[in-house]
């Protein structure tokens, strides 16, 4: 019944995660059952809402910045 | 003739706009086409105790309220204001002294260009800010404006306000009073405002609930916020497969009247009386979750002696007792209790559990606080046991996320939608119901943020003003909506709006609202029909204070509100007019970022999942995109996790749910409140038990020898923020709203039968509303639906007449919150009170005035601007809306032919 | 095909959007069929709202949207000279807005009302069961399918208590309702042939509550009540508030209500099906 995949349980609300591109990416929305970022260049949000599923790939190579 | 149709949504609702020639010519509710995705089906039962084998499924349109089907007479509305104003005795003096300021509100307009009064704001913008410091400038909204991300007071206003620098005016949570400030002290949720999350329990409601309590709320009338009529079906659902209905209110409302299977009538103020009343039998007869309890409540067995009259006033809380205060039968008391606790019930307090005009009296926070221990009492969060009061919890798809008007992230004021965030640099505040003590005082402190949603300590934030080291407010931009129909004792607007103190007032709106009459410049803002705009259908935010409020609806609904037509008149876009000052303050292209009102809507479409779902052209195009839910959708009941152990799984949970913890100090239900006892030990209004208090304006107060009757202004049900009712002759001509005599409507007051007898009120008769704060010239209902010693008149009237233009009068408009207390609900509770106000009514034999009074000014200016105008009772009564009409069409075809 | 509309009283919950779409869709406008509808002053659908009971232990309203009929046989064409009113052959019936001038008498006709008189203009007006909607082919051709074209007012409800369709198709929609449901024809158009159908609209109820001794302070739970009013005998049983209520009944009798229950006096009462009335809250005696 309950679903374990809580954003909130694995990333941090407002918290900045690098990515090994070296983007980094601000999470801007945990409520949800997906991940939602924008990236962050030079201080300011850019660029369009990122979902990212919190069990991807992509999700697991996020680190804290 | 070319009909365009095009899309819109406005408090009550999403519409479908047809415009011919330039004009618009019908409203109608959004019907959904056969390309438009298949609605959620849900399997219940048929009647209660039956199987699960009936399905329920919405109707195919998004359902507004009726209100929305008004939005043509507002764009062509006899109040609108057509032409930037200025006062005419006011003078722009050097030093800002002299300026004839005790004329405010009797003073006659004169039409000004738009350069003329912009640039005289701009002047007096730098006059002031030089003279004082940027925190001399004060501005506020109404609760509600326009809908739509772009133009909605949190995005545009705050874009401008917060790069001028300003003392900005914190809202107090006035639908939530009670239980922003008593709740959380429970239950936590303080990041809901008090309120509770009623994810997915529609479909628990109708596959389980057997009873539902419905404590102060009108759903069919406060529509779920701004759901419309969206949730309707739901209860008519619920009646049909025999569920009981049980509503309490001093008036058997319009949803209680058609659905009740039971109504009681406490007297105002003494709900919380009636749960301890409740919590008594509970308690004696052993009829509560003891398990439950045992596991999730704290320093209950504490709460219990009190209740059982081992407290220090030795007084049993029984149904006896509960019957002195309330007027309500012990024996029904006794009743009520058994029932609720032994079927399947869920219930709650106003629109979305967590409201209701019980929650804005002087003990209100106590009410909430006990609502929830009763609902924990019976194993909160358990199939069919819940607090749900039958307006929220629809499926939802919550993969789908578009921004509300409280996210910060769906604000043209933030990043990601602008490319630079606006930030205030000024700190000073001041606290929205009592801005007049302020600024006629020179001295003003309370506690809190208003909006307390991020954190339980935020209510107890020290403020003052004027802030050490700043200057007082001697600017006023009021922005929207009118004040004088719903906030507290607000005759004392008059008095500061008539201050010295205020130097310079601006008024920006649509209408002629009660307080743009105060203004020495007047702005005309356009309709959200005559503009750009982007917006969801009752989403107020997803990481705000009302989380998720789109389950409210049967329908996701995201709409492009289209320019239907060209701004009337003068009028502009509020966008446009703060533009236009900001250039002339010399940061325009700082504000705007080089956007339009359509490049903004993009971003919104752009910086969410929409752009996802479907392209710019087609959203445009279409008008409207519905998210579909899935058909398998994931169930996360609300409060289910914490009845059965398990990690939260609801969307806009704090982490620690997930260790199976409450937001308060322990993590449980506190019966003794561990906040309360740490923030605040000594506060007379919040004690660490909740517990019935008389109020301090009821019947037990001094006052009531004087003024023995209770006045309830609950939310309206022909009005909606003040806004409708005003512009829509036709909504007078309902007779449980007003009656519209000799040109004015009159607002409707009801009274018991047994007290219009005693005073020899009919009904129909002109009644005077009084008390020592003013008066009121209402109609009366006479109707056994009141309780006795109550008179009910509906708040937010957006109608202000006062018979004697600019001085605390009798009005004739309806503004009933003139009588209400300007106190707070406590020492140390910022909250609004308007239902613990103690008034006499009286037969009104006087003169009946003729015409309503503000008419003049706006008839003058629009006759100096064109001889051949129509005036406001042209408007009302004639033919004035077809030959505005005619105009606007012959204007737009001249212009198409070029 | 006979068009009607289906009026379900029970399920309006008196929301006033019909009355706001039909005044949205006439009041200042004309069309082929109409004059525009005043301002203010007209209620081509009206929301008739009144209050049941006289006790506030027992209230509830009826709330009944009522429109023009659009009768068999109306009364105002009986009324009207020269071929002013015409029933169309899907029985839709329309004052002719220039051929009507100066007869006031086809406004007075009306049994229920639902035709006013335009002062200014001279003539009578009513609904028109937005024929002139539904004549127009280029009318919702947007949405793609012509069967959502309806009378604005039925759009415009949320309660599912307005219908529309063919009344001579058994398996329309509205057919099918309708024979589900009590058909209560307006008293004032009883015997009428009418295609809109009112339906439960409610007659009269008697209720009251029945408690054990005073000084028990108790709700009595299954005390059998009968009622007797016109040769027919209602018999139902209070609930878990002690309360008994019979709806349904037939107006303007004599009613006599015995309530029993074990080991204690019965008690009777008599009343009358004039109005809807709270008989009495009964305290038992042994």
């Amino acid at each position: 019944m309950a679903n374990k995949i809580m954003v909130q349980h694995l990333f941090k609300l407002n918290g900045l995660y690098k990515e090994p591109d070296g983007k980094v990416l601000k999470i801007v929305l945990s409520e949800v059952y997906n991940l939602r970022c924008f990236e962050v260049k030079d201080g300011n949000l850019t660029g369009p809402l990122i979902k990212i599923h919190p069990e991807s790939d992509r999700a697991k190579a996020l680190v804290e910045a | 003739m070319a009909e365009k149709i095009t899309h819109s949504i406005c408090v009550g609702g999403p519409i479908a706009i047809h415009t011919v020639d330039g004009v618009i010519r019908r409203i109608r509710p959004i019907i959904f086409d056969n390309n438009d995705p298949k609605g959620w089906v849900i399997k219940a039962r048929s009647k209660v105790g039956g199987a699960q084998d009936a399905e329920y499924t919405p109707n195919r349109k998004a359902q507004p309220a009726f209100i929305a089907l008004t939005e043509k007479n507002r764009a062509y509305s006899y109040d609108r204001i057509r032409y930037p104003m200025i006062r005419e005795d006011f003078v722009e003096t050097p030093d800002g002294k002299n300026r004839n300021t005790e004329n405010r509100g009797k003073s006659e307009y004169r039409r000004a260009s738009w350069d003329e009064a912009l640039d005289l704001v701009a002047r007096e913008i730098k006059r002031l800010q030089a003279t004082y410091g940027k925190e001399t400038i004060t501005a506020c909204t109404g609760s509600h404006h326009s809908w739509g991300l772009v133009g909605y007071k949190l995005s545009t206003f705050a874009r401008f306000f917060r790069m001028l620098g300003y003392t900005e005016i914190k809202d107090n949570p006035d639908s939530w009073e009670g239980f922003t400030w008593g709740a959380p002290h429970t239950y936590g949720y303080y990041w809901r405002l008090g309120g509770t999350e009623a994810f997915d329990l529609l479909e628990d409601a109708l596959q389980n609930v057997e009873t539902m309590i419905m404590w102060s709320h009108d759903p069919d009338t406060t529509r779920g916020g701004y759901a419309g009529n969206e949730s309707t079906m739901w209860r008519h659902w619920l009646d049909d497969m025999g569920v009981q209905f049980i509503y309490i209110d001093p008036y058997n409302n319009f949803s209680s009247v058609k659905q009740a299977d039971k109504w009681f009538g406490p007297r105002p103020g003494t709900d919380a009386a009636l749960c301890e009343g409740i919590a008594h039998v509970w308690i004696t007869e052993g009829l509560y979750d003891k398990e439950y309890i045992a596991k999730h409540g704290h320093r209950f067995d504490e709460w219990a002696d009190y209740i059982l009259g081992k407290g220090v006033d030795k007084t049993p809380k029984d149904p006896k007792w509960a019957e002195e205060e309330t007027g309500i039968p012990a024996a029904d008391i006794k009743a009520l209790a058994r029932r609720w606790a032994t079927t399947k019930t869920m219930g709650g307090s106003g629109l979305r559990g967590g409201f209701g005009g019980v929650c804005r009296t002087a003990n209100g926070t106590e009410f909430a606080r006990l609502m929830v221990q009763l609902f924990a009492m019976q194993g909160m969060g358990k199939p069919g046991q819940n607090i749900w009061s039958g307006t929220t919890g629809a499926p939802m798809d919550y993969n789908f996320w578009f921004g509300g008007y409280s996210d910060p992230l769906s604000q043209i004021a933030n990043q990601p939608i602008a490319d630079k965030t606006a930030v205030n640099p000024v700190t000073q505040k001041l606290y929205r119901p009592n801005v007049p003590d302020a600024i006629l005082d020179g001295h003003y402190e309370w506690y809190g943020e208003g909006f307390c949603g991020g954190g339980i300590d935020l209510e107890f934030t020290e403020h003052i003003y004027p802030e050490p080291g700043y200057n007082k407010v001697h600017m006023f931009w009021r922005y929207g909506g009118t004040f004088m129909g719903t906030m507290l004792d607000t005759n004392k607007w008059i008095k500061m709006y008539q201050s010295p103190e205020l130097e310079f007032v601006v008024n920006q709106d649509i209408h002629f609202h009660g307080e743009a009459r105060f203004a020495d410049v007047i702005l005309p803002a356009c309709t959200n029909l005559e503009r750009y705009d982007i917006g969801e259908l009752c989403n107020s935010g997803n990481g705000g204070y009302q989380s998720h409020s789109q389950t409210g609806n049967s329908w996701q609904v995201v709409v492009f509100q289209d320019k239907a037509i060209e701004p009337l008149w003068d009028s502009q876009s509020d966008y446009w007019i703060f533009a236009q000052v900001a250039e002339r303050l010399g940061w325009g292209k700082d504000f705007t970022e080089g956007r339009t009102e359509l490049d903004w809507c993009k971003r919104f479409w752009e910086k969410s999942d929409l752009c996802e779902r479907i392209s710019w052209e087609d959203f445009t195009k279409k008008g409207y995109y519905v998210a579909p839910v899935p058909e398998n959708w994931e169930r996360h009941p609300g409060f289910r996790w914490f009845a059965e152990g398990y990690p939260c799984d609801t969307p806009n949970h704090k982490p620690f749910q997930e260790e199976g913890k409450l937001g308060t100090f322990t993590g449980k239900f506190e019966f003794v409140s561990e906040s309360l006892l740490y923030f605040a030990p000594d506060d007379e209004a919040r004690t660490p038990i909740a517990t019935y208090k008389p109020s301090w304006e009821g019947h037990r107060s001094i006052k009531a020898r004087k003024y023995p009757f209770h006045l309830i202004t609950p939310h309206p049900r022909f009005d909606y923020h003040t806004q409708h009712n005003s512009s829509t002759p036709w909504i007078w001509e309902i007779p449980e709203n007003r009656k519209y005599i000799e040109g004015n409507p009159y607002l409707v007051a009801r009274i018991h039968p047994e007290k219009a007898a005693e005073k020899g009120i009919k009904d129909g008769d002109l009644i005077l509303l009084f008390n020592e704060r003013g008066s009121v010239l209402c109609v009366a209902r006479v109707t056994y639906r009141v309780e006795v010693n109550t008179i009910h008149a509906y708040g937010s009237s957006g109608i202000y007449n006062p018979t004697v233009p600019g001085e605390a009068s009798m009005d004739i408009g309806g503004c009933v919150n003139i009588l209400s207390p300007g106190k707070l609900m406590g020492s140390k509770v910022p909250g609004m009170a308007p239902n613990s106000t103690l008034l006499d009514v009286v037969k009104y034999e006087g003169e009946v005035p003729k015409t309503q009074y503000f008419e003049y000014k706006l008839d003058k200016v629009a006759l100096q601007a064109d001889p051949d105008a129509e005036t406001c009772v042209e408007i009302i009564e004639g033919h004035g809306f077809e030959k505005i009409q005619a105009k606007v069409k012959a204007a737009y075809v001249g212009k198409v032919s070029e | 095909m006979r068009l009607g509309i289906a009026v379900d009283s029970r399920m309006c919950m008196a929301c006033y959007c019909c009355f706001t779409a039909c005044k949205d869709e006439h009041c200042g406008f004309a069309s082929k069929l109409s004059a525009a509808q005043p301002m203010m002053g007209q209620f081509w659908i009206d929301v008739r709202e009144w209050e049941r009971g006289d006790n506030s232990r027992k209230i509830k309203t009826a709330t009944v949207p009522t429109l023009c009929a659009h009768c068999t046989d109306p009364a105002c064409a009986k009324a009207a000279k020269n071929d002013a009113v015409y029933k169309r052959e899907d029985g839709i019936v329309i004052i002719d807005p220039e051929k009507s001038k100066g007869q006031k008498a086809i406004a007075d006709a009306c049994p229920i009302g639902a035709v006013y008189w335009n002062e200014e203009l001279e003539i009578p007006q009513k609904c028109t069961m937005c024929a002139e909607l539904l004549d127009d082919p280029e009318y919702l051709s947007y949405l793609g399918d012509a069967k959502l074209k309806k009378p604005r007012c039925v759009e415009a409800c949320p309660n599912n208590a307005l219908l529309f369709g063919d009344l001579d198709d058994p398996n329309s929609d509205i057919s099918k309702y309708i024979a589900s449901q009590r058909l209560t024809q307006l008293e004032a158009l009883a015997g009428q042939e009418t295609n809109v159908k009112y339906l439960n609209v409610p007659t009269v109820f008697l209720a009251g509550t029945v408690y054990y001794p005073a000084e028990q302070e108790e709700v009595f739970i299954g005390a059998k009540v009968k009622v007797e009013v016109d040769g027919q005998t209602f018999e139902t049983e209070t609930n878990y508030f002690g309360d008994w209520e019979v709806e349904w009944l037939p107006k303007n009798k004599d009613a006599k209500i015995t309530v029993t229950a074990d080991g204690y006096k019965p008690v009777s009462y008599s009343a009358k099906t004039d109005a809807d009335h709270y008989v009495d809250s009964t305290y038992l005696s042994k």
